[in-house]
This record gives structure tokens, C-alpha cells and sequence, in this order.
């Protein structure tokens, strides 16, 4: 059952149009991350599904029930979504105890619920405190409390872990996953930040220029992105030219299989490969491959990622190859590079264009 | 010549308010000033004096005050706190961290100050500067101790002299052309004014304060001087008269009886002027669109307007059609709410634009109701501004004497009027009681304005920490 | 912290509005009590209020009458029932001069007095048409301090205050509803030009010893600040008893019999045309120019003459009966806006 549809949604600002067509469904007890860079609209999605913003044109259904046609707009207290903002916003003159019980009847506060949802989210005993004298994450946590003490049948939450430190934004968003699928709770989760929509949610929604450029399970996203600009966006990639054929393709790092859901124009065709900087391998000099250059290596611990400068022909772009447990690569070694399939492809609109990102045709086979 | 008066006084006095209010405001949110928080309450004190009283002690110390340069002196010295409350406020409210960037991109103190601080509280300037320049179209009972003539003076003459209401309404239009004119000003300087809040979502540090160093001295000796001229001459003159006693031929009215009228009339003209505030701030601020905006910038009208003027079309208005009305409580109580709406409305709204929009949005979202979280969320809010809304009429009120004597129900005194009774009769012992029981009662909500503004928590320390 | 201070303010805020809207909506105190059984009429009292309150009590108490007094200046009192027109909560007006009665009675806003009333007083001091009648008189005297000006070299005519010896030693206070009798004494005496030349001369003399009203010229010429100026004598004497004789350091002095500065100005009382309460209107004037009326104002310490009844002075004022003043009649000073203009004219307004 689809708990939220979203249907040709338009929403502008003074004439400057910022959301311009967006389709989406949001499955029952399913966890959306809406990722798109900043400025993208992903924040004005949000507060049009709330109810604090009234859509231009398009629909908004919550399961069977239409809360906004643009002409009529259901008032967001009435539609039973909660919200947790950015920064948590609790109410500063409210315990913690009277912030998650906000939405609640008298008879729904008496019942033991406000202390079981401040279990749920780890914070036992915080009834009496006030927001300024908890930390950030732990105003967060009191923020989805509060938002899941409705039962609301879809919960939004507007990059709630921004403002947090790296150490805390990973233990805390495991924790809100694991909140918002033992409630059971729908939730839209808007984001800029690819790892978190990745490792969080079941479905990822990328927003670009007001569209859904694609929505689908994380890893389906990160292997076979709808274009080379998504390709780019959700993760360090090579964008690398290349022959497309029916099931393979040719490339300077050799030749690489399709993925058996991508099928290649029947006459070999130029066009653009990606590949992830995990799917190449390096290797001493004299091994067979692509001769190239190292030019510089970021270290991350526990992997690193080296840039390498094939020598022949010299002026294309650097290679990105990903070295589990750091590199031992010397700056100006020469190196050799081999790349391991299946990879996505598309073709060139025009032979001589550009290199990637330009989009390119997707030549992935209808699915059906 | 009026109008060159006018002109004059309303720009030089702006002026040197807007110097000195900031000057202080600067010198006690940023420094390391010792006794800053006794100071905090001296600079604010003034405003509670009334301004008959300040001239009425100017004059009976140095009767070589007056004209031009005695109304600059006393009306600077009462004014300046008007400037200096809203800039403290948006001194301790901006982000430090400014300042800083500012003094790590190699700015001396000085250049940081003029470039920084004085752009972060560009607004709050304004807005005090506002307020100084209407108080000074609206002023009389000053001027008229001062011998100075402006078109408020004007009024008055044609009015009491000439028995020419028509003409004195003819004035009062150029008046609020003025008045028109100063907030257009005040739009158009604030336009383009940068926005002093927090960028970024951490919790405000407390502002580092700039050491005195050799400028202590000096500096504590201006303080000492500018408490001294303004609150050491007017305080002393009424002390030197209590002191003299009231050999006074005037019957005595029970100071309690018009202590209380006085207070419960203020306290009623107080809170209507809040609650009206509330939702013309609300629709200012939130649904921001050309006619609002309008709507809100029309009432500071008002505030040039003399009070006689205003009293004389409430006599002119309830007398034609509610004439059950007619000087009654209620009817000043309402004259009162009229003549300082404006203020009520400055306080409001900037504790309106304080309140994030986004915590009324949760509220909304969480199944309240408009009405409910406007009660739930946004009052609580809003809360310590319709408190300095509250204080800043009730003070208004308390001090205002031409309203009241028109308006005040037939047989009940006020301090003011019963005041002006007894310092028209030259009965000054008799009525420096009076005076010191109106400074008294006034600096009540002066102190609790001046511990708000002061202590008014920044926007994103509220959301935030 | 934070929060608790603010749900403090929004209590407090609260409890505010809950007081204030409770003491609106209950009529606050509505002065002294209005006992309902008696009549109850309005005073508008433009005199003196030490004065009308002694009065007041004294009418109260010998009629039942309750009187409720409205006490304010006499100009902005007449602008106001000017503007209240018939609706007027008042039933009696009682200014400190003749021309605001006389502003009303152009406005017809007058009803006749009493002829019984009018008669108690001389009839020169009452409204030729008797819709007001006078109640007390001072004159104009010139205030002096003898340290800057000696009694020996005072001028005697009002006239010679145009001479530039007194430039610099001259004060005046042109917006006092006093000084306009003296411009129109001068103008019917010497003529317009004449009067014009004098105005400007004492403007040129007084420059910035140019005051609000009597009461701060008084005290001007006693601190010394200038040495002389021309004030209804009363003025002084009021002064005399609020600083006590050890402060006074200024004198009064008269000016040469018939003199134009030499000007007699009268108190007066009238009954609203549109009362409903006209017989106790009617009573209150009558009380003010009886025997018992006169006499109180003969005793106070406003020190103005008593008009009516015969009753003189109880105070040590020269006494009325050789008061030499210019013969100017009421209805010559009338609204005082001939003086208004002949002021504006030479910017003294």
C-alpha cells in the first residue's frame, strides 16, 4: 500500500519556480531519503507535503486522501504528519516531558505514552529538563519523540542531523532508523548527504532542478544511476570514454562486461563507462593495463583513494582507484591500471562531444 | 522659522541620541566597564523622568538654558535612552564571532567597531532613531519651559491663544507630513540593512568584553556626567523641593487616590495597547506584503502627533456619537492605548521577529490548531516582549499630562494633573511630591524594560541551546 | 533558566492584562462619590483651583448640591465645550479671565444669568449682554527687583517699557491669556501703529527673556534673572507666600493712574446653555457673587478683589476702591483675538 503519492508537483516563489513536476510514491512503513544538493528544493518538498506551504499545481495524496490539489489545501494540523525540522526546534518555554506530549489530548497524556516514547528514543528519565540544558542530539532525539507521539501515518524529517557532529550523526541517525521501523512509521527523510540517504533509507529520491531525477533502493542508485551526472553526484566516480557494444564495452582500462539489466545499441557506438574507483585495480609497472601516473592520494584510513594520469594520451582526465587500507603508492610512480565490470554505459549524443557529465541516452533495456 | 526649528532640533537631537545611546550601549555590552549592571539601569532611568519635570529642573538650576541649544541639551539627555534600549538588545544579541573574523582579518578595534558592530546594530539604531525624532515632532511641555517654538508649540498657541482649533489642525497635518517624511527615512536607510542573526547553527558564545585600559577613567566619567545632567538635575530639583516643603495654599488631594488612578488607568491603557500590538506585529511580521507593511508603518504616525491633538478628536469623536462615553475611564484608558500604540507595537514586533516561525509551524503540525498554537507557542514566545510592551505604555501613560487633563474623568486627579495643579499655581513644594511618586512609579517598568532588553536571550540561543 | 524566566513573563504579562481588562470593563472609580439621591452639576474651572475648591465645598454644603469639578486652563476648557458644543457634560464654566467667556458667548454656547445674580456685581464688570458675570478682579502691576532696577527709576507708564534702557532688564510672557488686555488697552489708547511700535520694542528688549506664563516671569524677576516685567498683581503676592518673605527679593509697584498698562481684569462665571440642571446652575453662579461666596475669596490667599455683594479685601492689597485703572470695558477687551492678531503680527506668537 502507498502511504504518500506525489503527482506533477509544481511550487514557485515570486515567480522563480522551484519544484517543477515532482512524481513520487512512498511506500507503507517505508524509509525515503529525499537527497538532492543544497538549493535543490528538497526543504520546499517538505514543507509542502507539511502543510505549510500550499502547492502551484500537481497533487498530494496521503494514502486514499487528497490533503492539497492546489485549490484545496487540508490545514497541516489536520493532515497527521509529523515533522522534525532542521534543528529540532523544541519549544524553549516547554519541559521535555510537556514538548513530546505537545500534540496529545489530556486522556492521551495520563496514559505512561510520553515515558515510552522517551524510552524509544534513549532518553529515560529527561521528563524535566529543558531544551536549552540537553545537547544537540539529544534535542533531536526529543524532537522525534514529539513527532511520533501522534502516531502520525508519515513522519518528515528536514535534515535532522546536520548540525550535529560527525561521531554523534552516525550513532544517532542508526538509532532514528531503528526508532522509525520499530514504530512502523512511513518517514521522508530529506538530505544532502549521499552516505547518510545511502545507508539509511530503503528507497533514495534524488531532487534535481525541481524533478526526481531517480528514485530507487540504494544499491540499484549507486551501481546503475539513471546518468553520468547522477553517477557523479552520489559517490566518486570515473567517467571514462569507451566503445558501447551489445554486452560489453571497450575502454582504455580494458575491455568491461555490461550489467546483465543494460543492453547496448546493436552497432558499436562511442560513448561514456562508469566506473567506481573500487571497481579499478592498481598495479606495479610492466603489468598489463593502462600505463599511468601517480599524481596524489588522499588517505581516509581505511582506504584511500589515489589519483592516477594515464601516460598515453596524455590531457585525459585522472583516474580514481580506490586502495583498501591505504596506499603505499609513491607520488610520480608509474603504475598500471585494469578495471573489472559489470559497468553502466551510455552513449554519446554526439561523438565529439564533451566528456561527461554531459547526460548522455541511458541505454539500460526496459526493465519489463 | 518652525519649520527650520523643527528641522534642526529633530536632526541634531536624532543625532547626538543616536552618538550617545550606542556610544553607552557599546561601552556596557562590550567593554570590561566596571558597575555595568548598576550603570545599565542609570542610563536607562531618564526615560521615566517626564519631560515637564526635566525642563522645570533645568530651568530652575540654569535659567541660562533655553532656546535652541537648552532644548538639544534636555531633550538629548531624555531621549537617548530610546536609543540606547534596542541597541544594547542587538549588541548582546549579534554574533560575536563577527567582531572576531573581523580582528583575525587584521581590523583594529576602532575600524572593527565602525565596520562590525555599528552594521550589526544598524537596525536597532534606526529604529531607536525613530522613535527619538516623533518624540521630539510630538514634544511640548519641554519646550514650552525651554522657550523654544516648534510646530507642536505652534499648535498649542493657536490653540489656547488664538482659539483656532482649525488652524491648530492645519499644523498638526504638517506634522505628520514630517512624521511621514522621518519614516520614510528611517525605510529607506534600513533597507539594505544587513541581518545581524546567526548564521550558523551554534550555541552563542557570550561576546569577549574589550579591556578600558587607559580609557577607563575617562569613560567612567562620562557615564558620571551624562547620570549627573540626566538624572542629577531633575531628581535634585525635586528633591530641593520636598526639602523646601510645601508651604502650599492649595488644598491637599490624597496622593494615594491619585497614585492609584493614575497606576490603574496606565496598568488598562497598558494592556489594551499590548493586545492590540500583538496581532498587527503578528501579520507585520509574518505575512510580510506591501500592505501590511503599510499598515504597520501608518500607526508610527501617530507618534508625531501631539497629545492635545489626539485628545481634542476624542472629545470631537465620543462627544458626536458615544457621548455615554465621554470622559470616562474607559475613553482615556482607549486615548491613552491610541497615543502609544506605537510603542507598544516596536516592542511586539521585535519579539515577533525574534520568535522562529518554525516553532509554530511544529506546532501546527502536531495537530494544534492556529488559534491553539498561537495561545501554546507563540505567546509564551513573544511573552518578554508584550512585557516591555506593557512597560513602556505604562510609563508612557503614567507621565503624560495634556490627554489627561482634557480626557481624565470630571473630579478625579492624577499625579500628572494634580501635578500641573499645583506647579501652575507656583505651589513647587506641594507638587515635587507628586513628581517624585510619578518618577517612582515610572521607574518600576523602566528597571524591568532595561533588565529585558538587556538580558533578552539572542533568537538562536532560544531555538538552539 | 531561560525558559522558566519567560514563562515568568508570561505570567506576569497575564496577570497584567487579566488586572487591566477587569478594571475596564469595571468603571474605574469614578471620582468622588455621586451621592444619587442629589443633584449633581459640572463645574469646568478654569480659576485657580485653591480658589474654586474653597468655594465648592462651601456651595456644597449650604445647598446639598454635589458639584463635580473639572479644573484645567481656561483656554483649553473653552476650546473643549467649543468643541463638546450642546453636548457639554458641563453646567458651569468659571474662568480666571473675560475672554473666554466672551469666546463662548459668540459661540452662543451662553445662557442668560440670573438678573438677580447680574445684579449683586457693578454692571461694568459683567457681560453687557449678562450672559456671565464677574466674580473678582486684580490689576496689572509691574513686578520688579529692586537689586537690578531701583524703585526710584521705575517707569510709570507702560509706555516708557519701549525705551531701550530697559533692553536686557525687560521680561515678558506674550502667550499669558494676561498680556492680551494690555495690547488692546494700548491700541485703544495710543492706536494700531502705535501699539505695533511698542510691541516690537519690548520684543527687541525682552529677546530671550521671553516666558511661558506669569507665574515663571514672577519668579524670573525675583531670582534676578531680569529685573522687571508687568504681571496681574496677584501673581506676586502667591509667590510671596510659596517662597516666604525671606526668598522675595523682587516688589510690586503701580503704574500712573489710567494708565494703559494700568488694566483691571475680571474673573467671571457663566451657565451653560445647554444644562439640564439649570436651577442649580443658576444657584452655584449666584453663590459665587454672594455675601458668603465674596467673602470666602476675600479671605483666600488667591488675592484677587471680590466683586459682588459689596464684600472687600480681607487681604493687604491696596484697596479696590482707589485702584485707578484705565477705563477699558469688558466688552472692549472681548475674545482678546483683536490682541491676538496685533501678537502675531509682530511674531510675539
Amino acid at each position: 500500500m502507498t502511504s504518500l503519492t506525489v503527482t506533477d508537483l509544481h511550487k514557485g516563489f515570486a515567480s522563480q519556480p522551484v519544484l517543477r513536476g515532482i512524481d513520487l510514491d512512498v511506500a507503507d512503513g517505508s524509509l525515503t531519503a529525499i537527497l538532492g544538493p543544497s538549493g535543490s528544493g528538497k526543504t520546499t518538498l517538505l514543507r509542502v507535503l507539511a502543510g505549510f506551504d500550499g502547492a502551484d499545481r500537481g497533487t498530494v495524496r496521503l494514502g486514499d486522501l487528497v490533503v492539497d490539489d492546489a485549490r484545496h489545501r487540508t490545514p497541516p494540523e489536520r493532515r497527521h504528519i509529523g515533522y522534525v525540522p532542521q534543528e529540532g526546534a523544541l519549544f524553549p518555554h516547554l519541559r521535555v516531558a510537556d514538548n513530546v506530549a505537545f500534540g496529545l489530548n489530556r486522556r492521551q497524556r495520563r496514559s505512561a505514552n510520553v515515558r515510552d516514547l522517551l524510552d524509544m528514543v534513549g532518553l529515560t528519565g529527561f521528563e524535566r529538563r529543558y531544551p536549552h540544558q540537553l545537547s544537540g542530539g539529544q534535542q533531536q532525539r526529543v524532537a522525534l519523540a514529539r513527532a511520533l507521539a501522534i502516531r502520525p501515518a508519515l513522519v518528515l524529517l528536514d535534515e535532522p542531523f546536520a548540525s550535529l557532529d560527525v561521531g554523534l550523526r552516525a550513532s544517532l541517525r542508526t538509532d532514528v532508523a531503528r526508532v522509525l521501523r520499530d514504530a512502523g512509521t512511513t518517514a521522508l527523510l530529506v538530505t544532502h548527504d549521499q552516505d547518510e540517504a545511502l545507508s539509511l533509507a530503503d528507497r533514495v529520491a534524488v531532487v534535481r532542478g525541481g524533478r526526481i531525477a531517480q528514485c530507487a533502493a540504494p544499491r540499484e542508485l549507486y551501481e546503475r544511476p539513471a546518468d553520468a551526472e547522477l553517477a557523479s553526484f552520489l559517490g566518486a566516480a570515473n567517467l571514462v570514454d569507451g566503445v558501447v557494444a551489445a554486452h560489453a564495452v571497450q575502454t582504455p582500462l580494458g575491455e568491461l562486461a555490461l550489467r546483465s539489466d543494460c543492453l547496448g545499441p546493436p552497432q558499436p557506438s562511442p560513448g561514456v563507462v562508469l566506473v567506481r574507483p573500487e571497481q579499478v585495480e592498481i598495479g606495479s609497472a610492466g603489468h598489463p593495463g593502462l600505463a599511468g601516473r601517480v599524481t596524489g592520494c588522499e588517505y581516509h584510513g581505511h582506504d584511500a583513494i589515489v589519483t592516477v594520469e594515464a601516460t598515453e594520451p596524455a590531457g585525459r582526465s585522472p583516474i580514481l582507484v580506490r586502495v583498501a587500507g591505504g596506499g603505499h603508492w609513491a607520488d610520480q610512480e608509474a603504475v598500471t591500471l585494469v578495471a573489472h565490470g559489470p559497468v553502466v554505459a551510455w552513449t554519446r549524443r554526439e561523438a565529439d562531444g564533451p566528456v561527461a557529465p554531459e547526460p548522455g541516452r541511458p541505454v539500460e533495456q526496459p526493465a519489463t | 522659522m518652525l519649520l527650520w526649528n523643527t528641522v534642526r532640533l529633530a536632526v541634531t537631537v536624532t543625532l547626538l541620541c543616536a552618538v550617545i545611546g550606542t556610544l553607552t550601549a557599546w561601552c556596557i555590552e562590550r567593554t570590561e566597564l566596571p558597575a555595568r549592571s548598576i550603570l545599565a539601569v542609570l542610563v536607562v532611568l531618564p526615560v521615566a523622568i517626564p519631560d515637564f519635570i526635566v525642563g522645570y529642573g533645568w530651568v530652575s538650576v540654569a535659567p541660562s538654558v533655553h532656546g535652541f541649544p537648552g532644548a538639544v541639551l534636555v531633550m538629548t539627555l531624555a531621549l537617548y535612552p530610546l536609543v540606547y534600549l534596542p541597541v544594547a538588545a542587538s549588541l548582546r544579541g549579534a554574533d560575536p564571532a563577527h567582531e572576531e573574523i573581523a580582528r583575525s582579518l587584521g581590523w583594529g578595534r576602532l575600524r572593527t567597531f565602525w565596520g562590525v558592530s555599528l552594521r550589526q546594530a544598524r537596525t536597532a539604531i534606526l529604529g531607536g532613531c525613530l522613535l527619538v525624532a516623533l518624540a521630539l515632532l510630538a514634544e511640548y511641555g519641554a519646550f514650552e519651559i525651554l522657550r523654544f517654538q516648534t510646530f507642536t508649540t505652534e499648535i498649542f498657541t493657536e490653540f489656547q491663544v488664538g482659539f483656532d482649533a482649525p488652524a491648530a489642525c492645519a499644523l498638526s497635518l504638517v506634522l505628520v507630513a514630517l512624521g511621514l517624511v522621518v519614516l520614510l527615512a528611517e525605510t529607506g536607510a534600513g533597507r539594505g540593512g544587513v541581518r545581524t542573526s546567526r548564521t550558523g547553527p551554534q550555541v552563542a558564545r557570550l561576546p569577549r568584553r574589550a579591556p578600558l585600559g587607559r580609557a577607563l577613567l575617562p569613560t567612567l566619567a562620562g557615564f558620571l556626567v551624562l547620570c549627573g545632567l540626566a538624572l542629577g538635575v531633575p531628581i535634585g530639583t525635586l528633591v530641593y523641593w520636598m526639602a523646601r516643603g510645601g508651604s502650599t495654599t492649595l488644598p491637599g488631594t490624597s496622593i494615594v487616590s491619585a497614585a492609584l488612578h493614575t497606576a490603574l488607568y496606565s496598568a488598562a491603557a497598558a494592556a489594551l495597547a499590548t493586545v492590540l500590538a500583538l496581532p498587527v506585529a503578528l501579520v507585520a511580521v509574518r505575512h510580510r506584503r506591501p500592505t501590511t507593511v503599510l499598515l504597520e508603518r501608518s500607526t508610527y504616525v501617530v507618534q508625531a502627533l501631539p497629545g492635545l491633538v489626539i485628545a481634542l478628536a476624542f472629545v470631537f469623536f465620543s462627544v458626536r456619537y458615544l457621548p455615554f462615553l465621554y470622559q470616562s475611564p474607559e475613553l482615556l484608558v482607549l486615548a491613552y492605548a491610541v497615543l502609544f500604540f506605537p510603542l507598544a507595537l516596536v516592542a511586539v514586533r521585535a519579539s515577533v521577529a525574534r520568535a522562529p516561525s518554525g516553532l509554530e509551524e511544529v506546532g501546527r503540525s502536531l495537530g494544534r490548531r492556529p488559534l491553539g498554537v498561537l495561545w501554546r507557542v507563540t505567546l509564551p514566545l513573544v511573552a518578554p516582549g508584550l512585557a516591555a510592551a506593557f512597560c513602556l505604555v505604562f510609563l508612557s501613560a503614567v507621565t503624560e499630562l495634556t490627554a489627561t487633563l482634557i480626557l481624565v474623568p470630571t473630579g478625579v486627579h492624577t499625579l500628572a494633573t494634580q501635578f500641573w495643579a499645583y506647579e501652575t499655581n507656583l505651589s513647587y513644594g506641594a507638587a515635587a511630591p507628586y513628581a517624585a511618586v510619578i518618577v517612582g512609579i515610572a521607574a518600576v517598568p523602566s528597571v524591568v524594560l532595561g533588565r529585558w532588553f538587556d538580558r533578552m536571550p539572542s533568537p538562536a540561543a532560544v531555538v538552539v541551546s | 533558566m531561560r525558559a522558566s524566566r519567560s514563562r515568568g513573563a508570561a505570567a506576569l504579562t497575564g496577570a497584567a492584562l487579566v488586572v487591566a481588562s477587569v478594571a475596564v470593563a469595571v468603571p474605574i472609580g469614578a471620582g468622588p462619590a455621586a451621592a444619587s439621591s442629589s443633584t449633581t452639576i459640572t463645574l469646568y474651572n478654569g480659576q485657580h483651583e485653591q480658589t474654586t475648591d474653597t468655594l465648592v465645598s462651601a456651595f456644597e454644603r449650604q445647598t446639598g448640591i454635589t458639584v463635580k469639578v473639572r479644573s484645567d486652563d481656561e483656554d483649553v476648557l473653552a476650546n473643549q465645550v467649543a468643541e463638546e458644543g450642546s453636548n457639554t457634560p458641563a453646567d458651569v464654566i468659571y474662568t480666571e479671565n473675560s475672554a473666554p467667556l466672551e469666546f463662548l458667548q459668540e459661540k452662543g454656547l451662553l445662557g442668560p444669568v440670573a438678573r438677580s445674580t447680574l445684579a449683586a456685581v457693578p454692571s461694568q464688570y459683567n457681560s453687557p449682554r449678562g450672559d456671565w458675570v464677574g466674580v473678582s478682579a486684580r490689576v496689572s502691576v509691574l513686578v520688579y527687583n529692586p537689586g537690578i532696577v531701583p524703585a526710584s527709576r521705575l517707569p510709570t507708564s507702560i509706555m516708557d517699557l519701549a525705551s531701550p534702557k530697559w533692553r536686557g532688564k525687560l521680561g515678558i510672557a506674550p502667550g499669558e491669556t494676561d498680556f492680551q488686555p494690555l495690547v488692546t488697552s494700548i491700541e485703544r489708547s495710543r492706536g494700531h501703529a502705535a501699539a505695533v511700535r511698542w510691541l516690537q520694542a519690548i520684543k527687541a528688549n525682552a529677546a530671550s527673556h521671553t516666558y511661558p506664563d506669569n507665574e515663571t516671569l514672577t519668579a524670573m524677576v525675583n531670582q534676578g534673572q531680569v529685573g522687571l516685567g508687568v504681571i496681574n498683581q496677584y501673581y506676586w503676592y502667591r509667590s510671596v507666600d510659596e517662597n516666604g518673605k525671606a526668598s522675595t527679593h523682587s516688589a510690586i509697584a503701580y503704574f500712573a493712574p489710567r494708565d494703559p498698562g494700568y488694566v483691571l481684569d475680571v474673573s467671571g462665571a457663566a451657565v451653560l446653555r445647554s444644562t439640564t440642571q439649570r436651577a442649580a446652575a443658576q444657584r452655584l453662579v449666584a453663590f459665587l457673587v454672594s455675601a458668603a461666596g465674596e467673602q470666602i475669596l476675600a479671605h483666600s490667599k488667591s488675592y484677587e478683589y471680590p466683586l459682588g455683594s459689596g464684600v472687600s479685601t480681607a487681604q493687604a492689597l491696596r484697596p479696590f476702591d482707589t485702584l485707578q485703572p484705565t477705563p477699558l470695558t469688558v466688552s472692549q477687551i472681548g475674545d482678546g483675538q483683536g490682541a491676538v492678531a496685533l501678537l502675531r503680527e509682530v511674531q510675539l506668537l
